[in-house]
């Protein structure tokens, strides 16, 4: 949402005009003063508090969790609250990266051939600031307490208070379902966590959306709250679509904004409920999520399992299931027609990223389209963004198709045609499929 | 993150208002002028003459005199910097809108301000809107209220236009 806490920083007054001015118009003082009228609950929670509260106040936080756990029919729960600067939350996150290693530069030179990533990582001060700007609270579930972000707000605003409901709500997730461990301890990819995130983030936004409205002194029986959503929907697109990384975006963006109306989707049928049943089946594809939301394709609750070529000559560095959000993320950016059906057309996909002794990258996606047609148009499109020919000696590109499979392939380090990787393109294209 | 912008620009549009009580506007402009005047001289920004032509041309575009009142001796007060970087303006202008009685046109436009903003997914309180907005004269709520049927896009720069902002 775009937050009002600026809207003073733009008055001015100026003192360069030249036209006349005019009189005041009838300034009576009433003998009865008017009053804001009071909050108008909602009718799922009729006796809840609606009065803007600071979040630091134990009752502030008490009544919004009972309106949390109303929201979404659980048992309130208490959780520890705390609000920290920014600065206090740049040097947590700093604390925390200090005993990281140096990333593996492989994976994200792999990603950057494809578009989906800058060739390098911006440095962890540029992360953790990017973090620090964007990040209005967060839930813990390891300790099990809520921090809310001090951006210069006031705690005891009305949008405040809705965030906290939205991290209350997260706190409400866990009891249920341990988040930590949710739906399985199986590893998860980067398309399955992004999916099962939209659930997550999904329910608290809608909830934090419903308490905003009568925090905010609004009915909630006149508000639209579907366009609210849309816009939602809309603006995280933009700013995900605007991003250099997909991934990196993707997750604190698509999740609030997709899930949200996927949320009251479920919740306009059978309430709460309803949403339980969505946690009961989770997404475990974009292309499910996206399917779903924008009427398009069919959508499929698992990729197609793509078993990994057997390379002897390098050494696996990373790999990953990047999934339809990120074929979409690539023809967007390249202004390409048709991008969302293109991108749908997604049944399945697998990264590997390899390295060798002299620390060259090599890198082969395959992917798993609904019919050849849609295969061929997409090595179509790699081609013409990706010649097949060494660009200044720094890649060599090969894709190929066999039916509704695209293999796409790329190798750095000035590795010549006589490399590993004219081997490996015999290895791939014979794996069965 | 995206931030609304609110269209506050004084002293620009031409307003056809009834003159009831002109010894109300003159105080109003002649307290913005004298504290502003009186701050810029202090920063080296203006010279004697600051205060003549102020009183002279300043036209206070849609803000209620009262405001005005208490606008001028804020700024008279504020710092250089922040009046040289127009902070002092918003600063002062806050004070203003909190000090100002609330009024039924305020409660009107607040409410429908809150509730079509928030269809377009800008978030502003009925209770922060009423204590950011009360300088405003009541015609000029009125005319941004009338902006609230407007589609998202087209809401805001209608507003921007009602409140005196190019958009």
């Amino acid at each position: 949402m775009i937050r009002s806490g600026r809207l003073l920083a733009y008055f001015a007054l100026l003192f360069c005009p030249t036209l006349a001015g005019c009189g005041d118009g009838d300034d009576p003082r009433p003998r009865e003063p008017p009053i804001l009228h009071a909050p108008t609950p909602l009718p799922e929670c009729p006796d809840a508090d609606y009065r803007s509260c600071d979040v630091r106040d134990p009752a502030c936080l008490k009544g919004l969790s009972q309106l949390a756990a109303c929201l979404r029919h659980s048992e309130p729960l208490d959780v520890p609250t705390e609000l920290l600067t920014e600065d206090a939350y740049r040097e947590q996150l700093l604390q925390s990266r200090a005993d990281d290693g140096p990333a593996s530069p492989h994976f994200d030179r792999a990603l950057s051939s494809f578009g989906l990533a800058p060739a390098q990582r911006p440095p962890v001060s540029a992360q953790i600031a990017d973090r620090v700007a964007n990040l209005g609270g967060y839930y813990d579930s390891v300790e099990k307490r809520i921090v809310i972000i001090d951006h210069g707000r006031p705690a005891d605003g009305a949008d405040t208070d809705a965030l906290l409901v939205h991290e209350l709500v997260h706190s409400l997730q866990d009891a249920d379902y341990d988040l930590d461990h949710w739906p399985d301890d199986e590893p998860r990819s980067f398309d399955a966590a992004l999916a099962r995130s939209t659930l997550v983030e999904g329910e608290a936004t809608l909830y934090e959306y419903r308490a905003a409205a009568a925090l905010f002194g609004l009915d909630i029986g006149e508000v639209d709250l579907e366009s609210s959503l849309q816009h939602r929907l809309a603006g995280v697109l933009e700013e995900a679509l605007q991003a250099t990384s997909a991934l990196s975006v993707s997750f604190r963006t698509l999740p609030y904004g997709m899930g949200a109306l996927r949320a009251f989707a479920a919740w306009r049928q059978g309430g709460p409920r309803a949403i339980d049943a969505l946690w009961a089946a989770p997404p475990r594809t974009m292309q499910s999520v996206m399917a779903e939301l924008f009427g398009v394709n069919a959508p499929q609750d698992s990729g197609a399992e793509i078993a990994p070529p057997i390379i002897d000559q390098l050494t696996l560095d990373s790999d990953a299931v990047l999934g339809a959000w990120c074929l979409y993320f690539i023809k967007m950016q390249a202004g390409a027609a048709n991008a969302l059906d293109s991108a749908l057309s997604w049944r399945g996909d697998h990264l590997w990223v390899y390295t060798d002794a002299s620390s060259s990258t090599y890198t082969l996606w395959q992917l798993e389209f609904d019919s050849a047609g849609a295969a061929r148009s997409w090595k179509d499109f790699f081609d013409s963004k990706h010649p097949p020919t060494p660009v200044g000696g720094a890649a060599t590109f090969v894709s190929e198709t066999a039916g509704t499979r695209v293999y796409v392939s790329y190798a750095y380090g000035g590795v010549s045609a006589a490399a590993p990787l004219t081997g490996w393109g015999t290895a791939w294209l014979d794996e069965p499929h | 993150m995206k931030r609304f912008w609110w269209p506050a620009g004084l002293g620009l549009s031409l307003l056809s208002c009834a003159a009831d009580d002109p010894t109300l506007d003159e105080r109003g402009r002649f307290a913005l002028c004298q504290g502003a005047c009186r701050a810029f001289r202090r920063c080296a920004l203006t010279d004697a003459g600051c205060e003549l032509r102020c009183t002279e041309r300043y036209d206070r575009g849609g803000v209620r005199s009262s405001a005005l009142l208490s606008i001028g001796p804020c700024l008279e007060e504020a710092d250089c910097e922040s009046l040289d970087d127009d902070s002092a303006f918003s600063a002062c202008a806050v004070r203003a809108a909190r000090a100002e009685p609330l009024r039924e046109a305020v409660i009107d436009y607040c409410e429908s301000a809150s509730k079509n903003l928030f269809r377009c997914d800008i978030w502003w309180s009925v209770e922060e809107c009423a204590h950011s907005v009360g300088f405003w004269e009541d015609e000029v709520l009125g005319n941004a209220k009338s902006c609230h049927e407007l589609e998202c896009a087209e809401l805001r720069i209608c507003e921007r236009s009602a409140f005196g902002n190019e958009p």
